[in-house]
């Protein structure tokens, strides 16, 4: 049954990668015109494909639940799909809790003392 | 051949000891460049007293930080509220795309800060706090923390923080820029959407005002569409978006008026022919649709496809336009 959800989860996830794209037949999209030269010719409509349902399986695969997943990668634009995918682990992740930043301010600030005030 | 290699060995010593006397300036060059020569156009002292503040939770600075964005640009969140939209639980952290893709979906424009101390202390001078990623350890061994900026002193050389349990944190422009620098002086700010970030760019505003028109909220980029104009009088992004909004709002009139406006500021762009075309068409005003979207292909670029496209959709609609032999 989990199996059956997922592959439901996947397909609607796929479904919802066309609607970004589905604009007014014949006009052209701020987005379009806002781009650089060269992010129009780099969309490639495969690639994102792939790319936005990778990002969405990630997100799971990090504690999101499959929709919220889903609605994450859903209000990203192409671009920044296309910035995280497949580094999602790789990239900085803004944590630290309450009293970590003290150790770390007491060697940075030491580091510092040490080259700029200690002339 | 060792009096060269030794001559080479002197010389580089020297470099090393001119390297280590000019130690602050490599180290910390941004703060070197502004704290001995205040940006003329930069008071002395800002603080911005009523962004509010919200302790973090442990791990969600992420959170907290953007809530208190977002509160200071008029959404009422909480950071319980937007943990679901940038907490990555397995990484006990937020991603910072996610911390500027979140405000899009409450209607707000987030705009990521060129890498510029100065940039930084414009924003506070000009009201908006700015959201900044630290590392309080080594690049090699990191540990990544957001904080809110929300004032600076040049008098005592320090920035105020909002930042994890602390509502007021000072911290001297040295330790915040050796904290700030390893993420390539990652910072953004919050802006609602009547109102452009004081150090913004005409292109790369008008592509998060696009990403906010694409995220479906056109009421919101309407109105930042025409704030961009208010910054960039005759922006094409301006135009072409304040008619893409009015048109997907229903508003055909109004539309047309934008991409018309559109094509006499930039008569060598085809979308905005292409789109004023297409406009028209809907409109019933055939005979100026289809020289618009003659123009539109003529013009060529790269969207000629979807010029040729409406002049093919104009050309069977009408009686007025010169149908090709069948």
């Amino acid at each position: 049954m989990r199996a059956f959800y997922k592959l439901v989860a996947k397909v609607l996830i796929l479904s919802m990668i066309w609607m970004p794209f589905s604009i007014q037949a014949g006009m052209v999209g701020t987005d379009q015109v806002a781009a650089s030269a060269q992010d129009q010719m780099n969309r490639d409509k495969v690639a994102s494909f792939v790319s936005r349902s990778d990002v969405a399986s990630q997100f799971e695969a990090l504690g999101l639940s499959a929709s919220t997943a889903k609605e994450r990668v859903d209000a990203m634009t192409q671009e920044e799909v296309n910035r995280i995918a497949g580094k999602i682990d790789a990239l900085p992740a803004g944590a630290s809790d309450a009293w970590a930043w003290v150790a770390g301010i007491l060697i940075v600030g030491l580091i510092i003392w040490a080259v700029w005030y200690k002339k | 051949m060792s009096a060269l290699y030794r001559k080479a060995r002197v010389i580089a010593g020297f470099l090393f000891l001119g390297a280590l006397l000019n130690g602050c300036a490599l180290i910390l060059p941004q703060t070197e460049a502004i704290r001995d020569k205040r940006p003329a156009d930069l008071p002395v002292h800002a603080e911005l007293t009523e962004v509010p503040f919200f302790p973090q939770e442990e791990f969600q600075c992420g959170p907290a930080a953007i809530a208190m964005a977002m509160n200071a640009a008029g959404a009422k969140v909480t950071p319980e509220a937007m943990v679901g939209q940038v907490y990555l639980p397995a990484r006990k952290g937020s991603l910072q795309i996610e911390m500027l893709v979140a405000p899009r979906r409450h209607g707000l424009i987030a705009y990521e800060l060129e890498p510029q101390f100065g940039d930084l202390l414009r924003e506070v001078a000009a009201g908006t706090p700015v959201v900044v990623l630290e590392n309080y350890r080594l690049r090699v061994w990191p540990l990544w923390h957001y904080a809110v900026i929300v004032g600076y002193d040049f008098d005592k050389g320090e920035v105020i923080r909002r930042s994890g349990t602390r509502q007021r944190q000072t911290m001297p422009f040295t330790v915040f820029e050796y904290v700030w620098k390893d993420e390539g002086y990652w910072a953004m700010v919050v802006v609602p959407p009547d109102r452009v970030p004081a150090t913004a760019t005409e292109e790369r505003y008008g592509q998060a005002v696009a990403a906010l028109e694409r995220s479906g909220n056109f009421k919101n980029a309407h109105i930042a569409y025409n704030a961009m104009l208010g910054r960039w009088p005759g922006s094409l992004v301006g135009l072409m978006g304040s008619g893409n909004t009015a048109y997907a709002l229903k508003d055909l009139a109004s539309a047309e008026s934008w991409f018309r406006d559109a094509t006499l500021a930039h008569p060598e762009a085809p979308a905005a022919f292409n789109n004023y075309a297409h406009v028209l068409a809907e409109r019933g005003r055939l005979k100026e649709a289809l020289a618009a979207a003659e123009r539109a292909v003529s013009l060529g670029g790269p969207l000629l496809s979807a010029s040729l496209k409406t002049l093919e959709e104009i050309r069977q609609r009408g009686p007025a336009g010169p149908r090709k032999p069948e």
